[in-house]
C-alpha cells in the first residue's frame, strides 16, 4: 500500500525524483526518531543515547541489588548498612542524577524553539490529509499544496500550525519533535534539516477513523533545487498532454471535482479538498498512503471509503475503468 | 481513663496534628501553583514573546520564601523527632506510647521537608534558565 | 419517663468514655468465663450472619461486597484484556483487514477505559474493602450499606458501559477523550462513556470516602499513627488523592455532557470555547490516577516484604514519607501529558522539573523494601516471587518515565508505541504484579486457610512475565521507529512488520499466563486441606481471623501496641479468641465496631454499623437511572429515577444511620464503658460529609479553574457585549444563602442548649431561605443564552452547579426539621444537624464565591 521510501540519496534536480532509485537506508526505516536529518533530532538522538546507557547500568543495578538480597546473600546484614542503602540510593544517587539530566534537558529547551531564518509552512491539519501553505520570507501570498512537504536544508523553517475540525499532532521524526494543531489555536514548531533525503512524518495524535492514514513525505533538498521547486509548485497547472488526458481534464469538470479541488488555471477552484495543482508530482496519493501509480489513482478515485474509512471524499464508482484511466492520466500529467 | 487521656478534640487536636506534617508539600504545592498560574496568565496575556525579568524575580522571592517556610517547617520537625533524648533515640518511632509518636511525626516531617525543599529548587529551574515565554 | 437512661445528660453534657485505659498485663491475663464466652460467640453470630436466599445479594459484609467486587473488577479485566488480544490480531501484519478502523477504535478506547476506570481503581476500593478492617482489627468498615451502594453502582455502570461494545455503540474517541473529536463524535458512544464513567466515579469517591475513615476512625484501641500498618497509610493518601483527582474529572464530565447534551460550547472554539480545558481537567485527574493505581499496589509489597524477610520494615517512615511526598508532587505533573501541546517552554519547564522531582519518593521505597530484605533472613514464597517480577517490570517503566520527563525527549516520541511500552512497564509492574502477588499472599486470609498451588503459580508467573517483556519491550524500538499509539493500521514499507508480529505473538502468551492463574483462583477448592491460620508467619493483624470462617471479622478488638502485634504480643491471638479483648459482647444483637481516635487510637465511643438492606440496590439502581436515561436524551425519566434515588437515600438515614440508643454507655470490656452515640467531629458520619465535601469543593474549583482559564485563553472574557446574570438577584442569592447558613448554625446551638421549638422555627427559616435562594439563583441567569458563548454557558453552569448544591442543602435542613418534630433528633442526639451544618459550611462557601464570580468578577474584568 505504501511507496517505496528511503531516505538520504542525494538528488539531481527538483521533481525528478524516482522512486525505484531511493533505498531503504539508514537506522530504522524513513520515519524513525534514530535515523536523523535535522539538528533538533540530532541532540535528541544524543540525548537519548544517554539516557538510555544510564537507564541500562541503573536498572542493572537495582535488579542485581534485589536478586542478590533475595537469593544470594546468606544472612542477616547490620541494620546502619539498610539506613546507608535508603538515603544513598533513595536520596543522594537519584538527587544527583536527576538535577544533571534536568538540567540538560531544560538548557536544550529553548534551541529547539529558536524563531525560523525566513520561510515560513503553515500547515493545517484536515480529517484527514495536510493543507499546506509556503511563505518565502517576504512574501504577500504563499505557494498552496497538499499533503507533501519540501524544504531546504540548512535554515531553519518556521512551522505555523492549525486544525480544521479536530486535534491532530504534526511530526517528522527524522528532523524533531511533534507538536499538535488545534482548531481555534495556533502553535508553532521550527525544524533545521541538515541533510538531503525524503522522509515520512505522520499524525501522532489521535484524530478519528483514519487517523492511521494521514501520513505525508518529506522532501529536503539544497536551498537551490527548494527554490526552482517552489518556483514550479507557484505556476499554474500543465495543460493536459495527449488525448487521455484532456478527456481526463472534461471527466473532471463534468464530474464536479473542482468544486471541491483546486487545479489552479483550471476552473476548478474548491477549496475543500488537497489542492490538485502539482498533485502529479507528489511522492504519494491519499495523504501518505499509496503509491502515486495509475492503478492506485484509479482504485482511489473508485471507491476512496474502502481505502480511507470515513473519509469525506465520495465514491466515484458509478465511473466506468476507461474513465478512471483518462482521470487518473489527467491528474498523473498534473506535474 | 488514665493518664494519657487527652483533650478528645478530633478535628483540632486529632487531624490538625497529623496535618501538621505535610505542611512542608503544602508549601511546595502553592509554590508550584503560583509559578504556573503566573506563568500562564503572564505569557498568554503580557508578554507572550517578550522578556521574563520581572516574573523572575517574583518567583525568585516566592521561592525564597518558600524554603525558608519549608526549612522551618523542618527545623521544627526536626525538634519533635529529637525532642526528649538524645539523637540516640531516633531509630525509637515505632514505640506504643506518646513520645515515640511525636518522634515519628517530627521524623515524617523532616524527610518531606528534605523532599520539598528538592522539590521547590527543581521547579525554580527553568525560570532561572529560559529567557522567555517561546 | 421514670426510668429515662439519659435523664442526667442534656445536649451539653454528653456520656462521656469511663473506667480503665489502656488496660494492665494483669487485666489481660484474667481468664474469661467459658459460658460467657459461648454466649456471646452466639450472640455475634447472630448479628453478623449473613443473609441466604435470594437476600444473599443484600449482603453488606465488608468480605461479602469486597469479594464481589475484586471478581467484578477481575472480569471487566478480562475483558478489557480480550480486547488487546483482538487489536494485538489486528495489528499483526501490516494492512490487515481483520478489524475495520471503526472496531478497532470502539476496542482501543474501551481496553483503555476500562483497564482504568472499571479494573484499576476500583480494584484498589474492592482489595481494601476486603483487608482494611482486618488489618485495623476492625469488625468491618465504618459505612458497610455504602460500600454495597458504591459497589452495586459500579456493577450497573460498568455493564452499562462495557456492554455498549457488543452492541456496536462503544465510545470511539480513546480513554482520554479529547474533544472536539469526542464532542463531535455521532452516536452515543461518547455519552455513555461520560455518564457511564461519571456514575462510577461517585462510587470511588464513596469508596474514598469510606476507606479514609475507616484508617481514622477504626483502628483497634491503641494503634497510634506510628503503628499502622503502611496499607492504611497508603490507603490513606490514596483516599485523599482520589478526594483531589476525581472530582475534576467529575466537573469536566459535567461540562463536557453540557455541550454533548444541550450544545454549551466549552470545547467550542469558534464561541470561544477552548479543547485545551478538557486536557487540563482531564489529566490533572488523569496523573494523579496512576499514582492512585500503583501506591495501593506498592502498599501490598510493604505488606508482603516484612513478612518475607520475617523482620519489621526498616525505614517505617521513610515510606510514609514516600507515599505522602508522591500524593503531593503526583499533582504537579498533569501537563507532562501535554508537553507537545504548544505551552510555554517555562511551564513546561515546572511540569518536567515536578515530574523528575516525583522520582526521588517513588524510588525511596523501593531502596526500603530492598534494605529490609537486606537485614532479614529472606523465605523465599511465590508472593515475593511476582514482587521481584514487579519490580523488574516498573523499575524500567520508571526509568523510560524519567526519560520522558524531560521536554524536548517527550516531544521526541510521545504519541509513539514508546509512550505504550512505558505505560504498560509502569501498570504491569506497579499494578498487576504487585496486586497478584497480594492475591498469592492473602489467599489464605481470604478463603480462610486454603492456598492456591505454587506450580500454578510459578507457571503464570513465567509465562506472564516472559509474555509481558517479549510484547512490550519491542514496543519501545517500534515507537523510536515511528510508530504512533492508535493506528489501527500500518503499511508494509515503514518496517515495523516483524516487531508487531513479535508483540502479537508474545500477547498470547501472557494471555496464557493469566489463564492458569484465573484458572487457579477461581477453581473449587472444597477438598482442599485447611492449613495454619497465619501459614506465611506474618505480624500484622488480618492473620488473626478465625479459621474456619466467622462472619464477626475479629472475636475481640485487641489492644495494640506494636506495628507487628502478632510477632510483638505474645498470647495476643489467643487472648483474641477468648475474648478478652474489646467488644467481645453484642448487648443488644446489633452489629458494632468501636471508633476511637486520630492519632492515637483511644476508644472513644462504640458504632452501631448497618447490615443487609434492599434499600442500598434500589438506591444504586435508581442513581444508575438518573446517569443511564440521559445517554439516550431521556431527561424526564432520568429525573424521575433520580428523585426516586434521593427517596431510597433519605429512607436508608432514617431507618439506618443516628438512632438513638437504648442506654448511653456500654461495657465494652477491660474496665472500660464506652458512649454509644457521637455527634459533630467525634462521629464517623460527620467526617464522611468532611471529606466528601472537599472533593465537592475540588469539583467547584475546577469550575472556578475554568473560568480563569478561559479568561487567559480568550482574546476578551467575558466578550464585548455580553450578557451578565442579574446583579441585583445575585446580591439576593448571596444574602439568602448567608441567612439559610445563619439560621442552621442557629438551630445546632439552640437545640444542643435545649430550645429545641426555637431550633425548629429556625430550621425552617433556613428551608424558606434556601428555597428563595433556588428561585433567585434561577432568575439570575434565566435570561442567558448558553449556546451563543462560552461565558454565559460557565456562567450558567456555575448557577446550576450552585442551584444543584442548595436543593442538597435544602433536603438536609427538612430532613433535620422532620427528624426533630418526629423525636429522632433531640438536644442530645443531633448528629444529622451537626452533619447538616457542616455540610452548609461548605454550600454557602461555594454559594458566596460563585455570587461573587457571576456578579462581580466580569465588571471588573471589563
Amino acid at each position: 500500500m505504501l511507496p517505496d521510501h528511503a531516505t538520504r540519496s542525494r538528488m539531481s534536480g527538483a521533481g525528478k525524483i524516482g522512486l525505484a532509485a531511493l533505498t531503504l537506508t539508514g537506522c530504522g526505516g524513513p520515519q524513525s526518531v534514530l535515523n536523523t536529518a535535522g539538528s533538533d533530532a540530532r541532540v535528541l538522538l544524543t540525548m537519548l543515547s544517554v539516557m538510555l546507557v544510564g537507564l541500562v547500568i541503573i536498572w542493572i543495578l537495582v535488579n542485581g541489588m534485589m536478586l542478590f538480597f533475595n537469593q544470594l546473600q546468606t544472612g542477616a546484614h547490620e541494620e546502619r548498612y539498610a539506613r546507608y542503602l535508603i538515603v544513598g540510593g533513595g536520596i543522594f544517587f537519584p538527587t544527583l542524577v536527576i538535577t544533571a539530566l534536568l538540567v540538560w534537558g531544560l538548557s536544550i529547551m529553548p534551541d529547539q524553539r529558536a524563531p525560523g531564518d525566513g520561510l515560513r509552512v503553515e500547515v493545517t491539519g484536515e480529517q484527514w490529509w495536510w493543507r499546506i501553505a509556503y511563505w518565502p520570507e517576504g512574501a504577500e501570498t504563499p505557494v498552496i499544496a497538499a499533503n507533501e512537504i519540501r524544504l531546504p536544508v540548512g535554515q531553519r523553517v518556521e512551522f505555523d500550525l492549525k486544525s480544521a475540525r479536530v486535534i491532530h499532532s504534526f511530526w517528522i521524526p527524522a528532523l524533531g519533535g511533534k507538536m499538535d494543531m488545534f482548531p481555534g489555536r495556533d502553535t508553532r514548531l521550527s525544524l533545521e534539516p541538515t541533510e538531503v533525503g525524503i522522509f515520512r512524518g505522520q499524525c501522532a495524535e489521535f484524530c478519528g477513523a483514519s487517523h492511521a492514514l494521514m501520513a505525508f513525505h518529506v522532501v529536503t533538498m539544497e536551498p537551490a533545487d527548494f527554490d526552482a521547486w517552489l518556483a514550479a509548485q507557484a505556476a499554474p497547472a500543465m495543460a493536459p498532454d495527449g488525448d487521455l488526458a484532456r478527456r481526463g481534464a472534461a471527466i473532471f469538470a463534468e464530474q464536479g471535482c473542482g468544486a471541491c479541488h483546486a487545479v489552479r488555471g483550471s476552473d476548478a477552484s474548491g477549496q475543500v479538498g488537497p489542492d490538485l495543482t502539482h498533485v502529479g508530482s507528489r511522492l504519494s496519493l491519499g495523504a501518505g498512503i499509496l503509491a502515486p501509480t495509475l492503478a492506485n489513482y484509479m482504485a482511489w478515485i473508485d471507491h476512496t471509503g474502502d481505502i480511507k474509512p470515513e473519509v469525506e471524499m465520495p465514491a466515484y464508482d458509478h465511473l466506468g475503468d476507461d474513465e478512471l484511466t483518462a482521470l487518473a492520466t489527467y491528474l498523473m500529467g498534473l506535474k | 481513663m488514665s493518664e494519657n487521656e487527652l483533650n478528645h478534640d478530633e478535628f483540632g487536636t486529632g487531624v490538625g496534628t497529623l496535618m501538621w506534617i505535610t505542611l512542608a508539600p503544602w508549601i511546595w504545592a502553592f509554590h508550584f501553583t503560583i509559578c504556573y498560574g503566573l506563568t500562564a496568565i503572564l505569557c498568554e496575556k503580557a508578554i507572550p514573546d517578550g522578556d521574563v525579568g520581572t516574573l523572575r524575580l517574583v518567583l525568585v522571592a516566592v521561592t525564597v520564601i518558600a524554603l525558608a517556610g519549608i526549612a522551618a517547617a523542618g527545623l521544627s520537625g526536626w525538634r519533635n523527632w529529637t525532642e526528649g533524648g538524645l539523637l540516640d533515640k531516633r531509630g525509637e518511632t515505632g514505640l506504643g506510647d506518646l513520645a515515640s509518636r511525636n518522634r515519628f511525626l517530627g521524623q515524617v516531617s523532616v524527610f518531606l521537608a528534605v523532599v520539598s525543599f528538592i522539590g521547590v529548587v527543581f521547579v525554580i529551574l527553568p525560570i532561572l534558565m529560559f529567557g522567555s515565554c517561546r | 419517663m421514670i426510668d429515662d437512661p439519659f435523664a442526667a445528660y442534656s445536649g451539653t453534657n454528653r456520656p462521656k468514655p469511663e473506667g480503665i485505659y489502656p488496660p494492665t498485663e494483669e487485666m489481660l491475663s484474667e481468664p474469661v468465663d467459658p459460658q460467657w464466652k459461648a454466649a456471646c460467640e452466639d450472640r455475634l453470630r447472630k448479628a453478623w450472619i449473613a443473609p441466604k436466599g435470594l437476600a444473599y445479594f443484600t449482603a453488606v459484609n465488608n468480605d461479602k461486597i469486597g469479594a464481589w467486587y475484586s471478581l467484578t473488577a477481575l472480569f471487566f479485566m478480562l475483558m478489557a484484556g480480550v480486547l488487546a488480544l483482538l487489536m494485538r490480531v489486528q495489528l499483526a501484519v501490516p494492512d490487515n483487514t481483520f478489524l475495520d478502523a471503526d472496531r478497532y477504535n470502539q476496542f482501543f478506547t474501551m481496553h483503555g477505559s476500562a483497564m482504568m476506570f472499571l479494573f484499576a481503581v476500583p480494584m484498589f476500593e474492592a482489595i481494601s474493602i476486603l483487608v482494611l478492617p482486618a488489618f485495623l482489627g476492625a469488625r468491618d468498615m465504618p459505612f458497610p450499606r455504602l460500600s454495597a451502594y458504591g459497589f452495586w453502582c459500579f456493577v450497573i455502570g460498568g455493564i452499562f458501559v462495557m456492554g455498549s461494545i457488543l452492541f456496536d455503540a462503544a465510545p470511539t474517541s480513546g480513554w482520554f477523550m479529547y474533544p472536539p473529536l469526542s464532542t463531535e463524535a455521532e452516536g452515543i458512544g461518547t455519552d455513555i462513556w461520560l455518564l457511564g464513567l461519571a456514575f462510577i466515579e461517585v462510587a470511588s469517591i464513596a469508596a474514598a470516602v469510606e476507606l479514609i475513615v475507616g484508617v481514622l476512625k477504626c483502628r483497634p484501641p491503641g494503634m497510634r499513627v506510628n503503628l499502622m500498618p503502611l496499607y492504611a497509610w497508603y490507603v490513606l493518601v490514596v483516599g485523599g488523592m482520589i478526594l483531589f483527582a476525581f472530582p475534576p474529572l467529575i466537573a469536566g464530565d459535567f461540562l463536557f455532557e453540557l455541550q454533548r447534551g444541550f450544545d454549551w460550547p466549552f470545547f467550542d472554539p469558534t464561541r470561544g470555547g477552548d479543547p485545551m480545558l478538557w486536557q487540563h481537567l482531564f489529566w490533572i485527574f488523569g496523573h494523579p490516577e496512576v499514582y492512585i493505581i500503583f501506591l495501593p499496589s506498592i502498599a501490598i509489597a510493604a505488606m508482603v516484604i516484612p513478612t518475607v524477610a520475617q523482620r519489621p520494615i526498616v525505614g517505617y517512615s521513610w515510606i510514609v514519607l514516600s507515599a505522602v511526598g508522591v500524593g503531593f508532587l503526583s499533582f504537579g505533573l498533569w501537563v507532562h501529558h501535554m508537553f507537545t501541546t504548544g505551552l510555554p517552554n517555562i511551564s513546561l519547564g515546572f511540569f518536567s522539573a515536578a515530574s523528575e522531582a516525583v522520582v526521588i519518593p517513588t524510588g525511596i521505597q523501593i531502596f526500603v523494601f530492598a534494605a529490609t530484605l537486606m537485614v532479614g533472613k529472606v523465605q523465599k514464597s511465590l508472593p515475593m516471587l511476582w514482587i521481584s517480577g514487579a519490580l523488574a517490570i516498573f523499575v524500567l517503566g520508571g526509568l523510560t518515565g524519567v526519560m520522558l520527563a524531560i521536554a524536548p525527549f517527550n516531544w521526541a516520541v510521545h504519541d509513539t508505541y514508546f509512550i505504550v511500552a512505558h505505560l504498560h512497564y509502569t501498570l504491569f509492574g506497579g499494578m498487576i504484579f504487585p496486586v497478584i502477588a497480594g492475591i498469592y499472599y492473602f489467599y489464605p486470609f481470604f478463603r480462610k486457610g486454603k492456598m492456591m498451588s505454587k506450580t500454578l503459580g510459578r507457571w503464570s508467573f513465567w509465562l506472564i512475565f516472559v509474555g509481558f517483556n517479549a510484547a512490550f519491550l519491542p514496543m519501545h524500538y517500534t515507537g523510536l521507529i515511528g510508530m504512533p499509539r492508535r493506528v489501527y493500521t500500518y503499511g508494509e514499507n515503514v518496517g515495523w512488520g516483524w516487531l508487531n508480529m513479535l508483540s502479537t505473538a508474545a500477547s498470547f502468551v501472557i494471555a496464557a499466563g493469566f489463564l492458569v492463574f484465573v484458572w487457579d483462583l477461581l477453581r473449587p477448592k472444597r477438598d482442599f486441606e485447611i492449613e495454619k491460620r497465619n501459614p506465611w508467619n506474618a505480624g500484622t493483624l488480618e492473620w488473626s481471623h478465625n479459621v474456619p470462617e466467622e462472619q464477626w471479622g475479629v472475636r475481640s478488638i485487641p489492644h495494640v501496641t506494636s506495628r507487628y502485634p502478632l510477632w510483638d504480643q505474645p498470647r495476643l491471638v489467643e487472648r483474641m479468641d477468648a475474648g478478652r479483648y474489646y467488644l467481645a459482647d453484642t448487648e443488644f444483637g446489633y452489629r458494632e465496631t468501636l471508633i476511637t481516635s486520630v492519632l492515637d487510637g483511644q476508644p472513644m465511643h462504640v458504632q452501631r454499623v448497618t447490615g443487609p438492606a434492599y434499600v442500598t440496590l434500589l438506591a444504586a439502581a435508581f442513581t444508575g437511572g438518573a446517569f443511564i436515561f440521559p445517554t439516550f436524551g431521556w431527561y424526564a425519566p432520568a429525573i424521575v429515577s433520580g428523585a426516586f434515588a434521593i427517596v431510597c437515600v433519605l429512607y436508608w438515614l432514617w431507618t439506618a444511620t443516628a438512632q438513638i440508643p437504648e442506654k448511653p454507655t456500654s461495657d465494652v470490656g477491660l474496665g472500660l464503658r464506652l458512649p454509644r452515640y457521637a455527634s459533630g467531629p467525634d462521629a464517623p458520619g460527620w467526617w464522611a460529609v468532611w471529606i466528601t465535601m472537599l472533593g465537592d469543593a475540588t469539583a467547584f474549583a475546577s469550575l472556578i479553574f475554568g473560568f480563569f482559564f478561559y479568561w487567559t485563553a480568550n482574546e476578551a472574557f467575558p466578550p464585548p457585549l455580553a450578557e451578565h446574570a442579574d446583579g441585583a438577584l445575585v446580591a439576593a442569592a448571596a444574602v439568602l444563602v448567608s441567612l439559610s447558613w445563619g439560621a442552621t448554625r442557629g438551630a445546632r446551638w439552640l437545640n444542643r442548649h435545649d430550645h429545641v421549638p426555637a431550633a425548629q422555627a429556625a430550621l425552617l427559616v433556613a428551608c424558606l431561605s434556601s428555597a428563595l435562594c433556588i428561585a433567585s439563583a434561577y432568575g439570575a441567569v434565566a435570561d442567558l443564552r448558553p449556546t451563543a458563548h462560552v461565558y454565559p454557558a460557565l456562567i450558567c453552569a456555575m448557577a446550576v452547579w450552585l442551584i444543584g448544591h442548595l436543593g442538597l442543602g435544602l433536603i438536609g435542613q427538612g430532613y433535620c426539621l422532620a427528624r426533630s418534630l418526629a423525636k429522632r433528633l433531640t438536644p442530645i442526639f443531633d448528629a444529622d444537624l451537626a452533619n447538616v451544618t457542616l455540610l452548609w459550611h461548605f454550600i454557602t462557601l461555594q454559594a458566596l464565591i460563585t455570587c461573587v464570580v457571576i456578579g462581580l468578577l466580569p465588571g471588573w474584568m471589563t
